[in-house]
């Protein structure tokens, strides 16, 4: 039914669009800090957003991509989606008029929060629930404000299995005004000065389509497990994050919410970028072209050009030093979609990114082959004295033409 | 009285994720605001010492132990 070829990589914004949202990877590292993160603020009632978020995206892509489709049809493209992008396998057979009852073992969150953090006190699956409520809307159409949907067990609170109930009742997450078109800010870009550039990005190109979920609905590569996820539901769970912590705290609020939320940017940029950098793809197609660490920082961002994240490039590189530019960045193309023009920088992830590369490239042993991509190395390397410094300086949704930030150290 | 609770963040940090000094600030917020306090991970690194009240005191190593998993000590 699904089929991820079907849609075509915009190479000129370095982007991918499913069904009217946008679609970027993350891996199991950063959605599950991102995730504690915002559950850590337990006086802030975020489970309405956490679902919510999904819920919002989820609805306007599979009202999108079930268009035409008979209920048979629209389950089976739901369950479709849901498993190519990595979230794990749910069953829709379950699911009737009158909402659904579903059980399953395999879910990309309540898994990766074992796998990270060990046992949790509480569900963990938000998205699925939000995912669900959407399903249920869009295949039987109703209206999003009148379901409520909720889990009752999880497997990462030692439960057998997970289960979601999704009715028709007293709505329990937030709902959202319509988002706005993607505007794409095209300005000449900076390309990155590097000769093997194009020559990377072209092997890399269309590579993006291999991450599809296996049997039990997992993307496992790189050493860690990625989800594609909807832009906008993902950078949706920050900006409310941000958001009710500046109501509890104002300026504070965003300070200290900042930092956090680039510290799940860190975990990405070390494990993720760590595991393409050691991966078999690298040291056959990339490697061979590295003769500095510059290059490494180069070369790794002429493939990531290639995942829908934006376009990477660097004004200024050293050791001591560096200026990062993205080019519509996922971050702030979702910030304008969905809330328009901010007051501060919106691009955590990638700055945390950013700043996670540079610590891998310069403070660690990974361009000499070693395999550092540990909880206890990324302990250790977040710990080291000669820490990196990072301050985002311009923004898309700030009015500038690109995302930038400067890692000194 | 006021006590000093630097000893318990660099206890934290030895102990617990790297990013612990901003997850104790976020479990205590409210708290903190209460008493118009706003550390960040970037003053305690650079403090000497936190004087705070005894029952400010209780709250972070509270939170610290919640975080890291273990007692205090």
């Amino acid at each position: 039914m699904f089929n991820i070829n079907d849609y075509v990589f915009d190479e000129e914004h370095n982007y991918l669009e499913i069904g009217g949202e946008a679609m970027i990877f993350h891996c199991h590292h950063y959605i599950t800090n991102l995730q504690r993160t915002i559950l850590d603020a337990d006086y802030i009632d975020s489970s309405r957003f956490l679902i919510g978020s999904a819920a919002d995206a989820l609805y306007h892509q599979l009202r999108n991509l079930c268009e035409g489709l008979n209920v048979e049809d629209s389950k089976k493209m739901a369950e479709d989606i849901y498993k190519t992008f990595g979230y794990g396998v749910v069953d829709l057979d379950c699911m009737d008029e009158n909402g659904c009852t579903l059980t399953t073992t395999k879910s990309f969150f309540s898994k990766a929060w074992n796998l990270k953090f060990g046992s949790s006190s509480k569900p963990i699956d938000f998205y699925t629930s939000g995912f669900l409520a959407a399903a249920y809307a869009v295949i039987y159409k109703k209206d999003l404000k009148d379901i409520q949907a909720y889990q009752s067990t999880c497997m990462a609170q030692g439960d057998e299995f997970n289960t979601h109930i999704v009715k028709i009742g007293e709505r329990n997450f937030d709902i959202y005004p319509p988002k706005k078109p993607t505007q794409f800010k095209d300005v000449p870009k900076l390309k990155i000065d590097w000769e093997y550039e194009e020559l990377i990005s072209n092997t890399f190109l269309g590579a993006h389509a291999n991450f599809v979920g296996n049997e039990d609905g997992l993307i496992d590569a790189f050493g860690v497990y990625l989800v594609r996820n909807q832009s906008d539901y993902v950078n949706r769970l920050q900006f409310e994050f941000v958001h009710k912590m500046t109501e509890v705290a104002g300026e504070y609020g965003v300070t200290l919410a900042g930092e956090l939320l680039m510290e799940a940017g860190h975990a990405c940029g070390f494990f993720t970028y760590g595991g393409i950098m050691t991966s078999q793809e690298w040291e056959g197609a990339v490697k061979p072209y590295l003769k500095t660490k510059e290059d490494w920082i180069k070369g790794l961002a002429s493939l990531v050009n290639t995942m829908g994240w934006g376009y990477h490039t660097a004004v200024e590189l050293s050791e001591q030093k560096a200026i990062f530019r993205n080019y519509n960045d996922f971050e702030d193309l979702s910030y304008m979609r969905m809330y328009g023009k901010s007051e501060y920088p919106v691009h955590w992830a990638n700055s945390g990114g950013f700043t996670g590369l540079m610590q891998l490239v310069y403070n660690t042993d990974l361009v000499n082959g070693e395999k550092i991509e540990t909880e206890d190395g990324f302990r250790k390397m977040r710990r080291s004295k000669v820490g990196y410094k990072t301050k985002m300086t311009k923004s898309i949704a700030c009015g500038d033409d690109y995302l930038e930030v400067e890692i000194w150290l | 009285m006021l006590k000093d609770v630097k000893s318990v963040f660099d206890w934290a940090r030895e102990n617990g994720d790297a990013n612990i000094y901003d997850r104790i600030l976020v479990k205590v917020m409210p708290a903190l605001l209460s008493k118009d306090l706003r550390l960040t991970a970037e003053s305690i690194q650079n403090a000497a010492s936190i004087e705070v009240s005894q029952e400010m005191y209780d709250l972070i190593v509270q939170a610290a132990e919640n975080l890291v998993g273990v007692k205090y000590v």
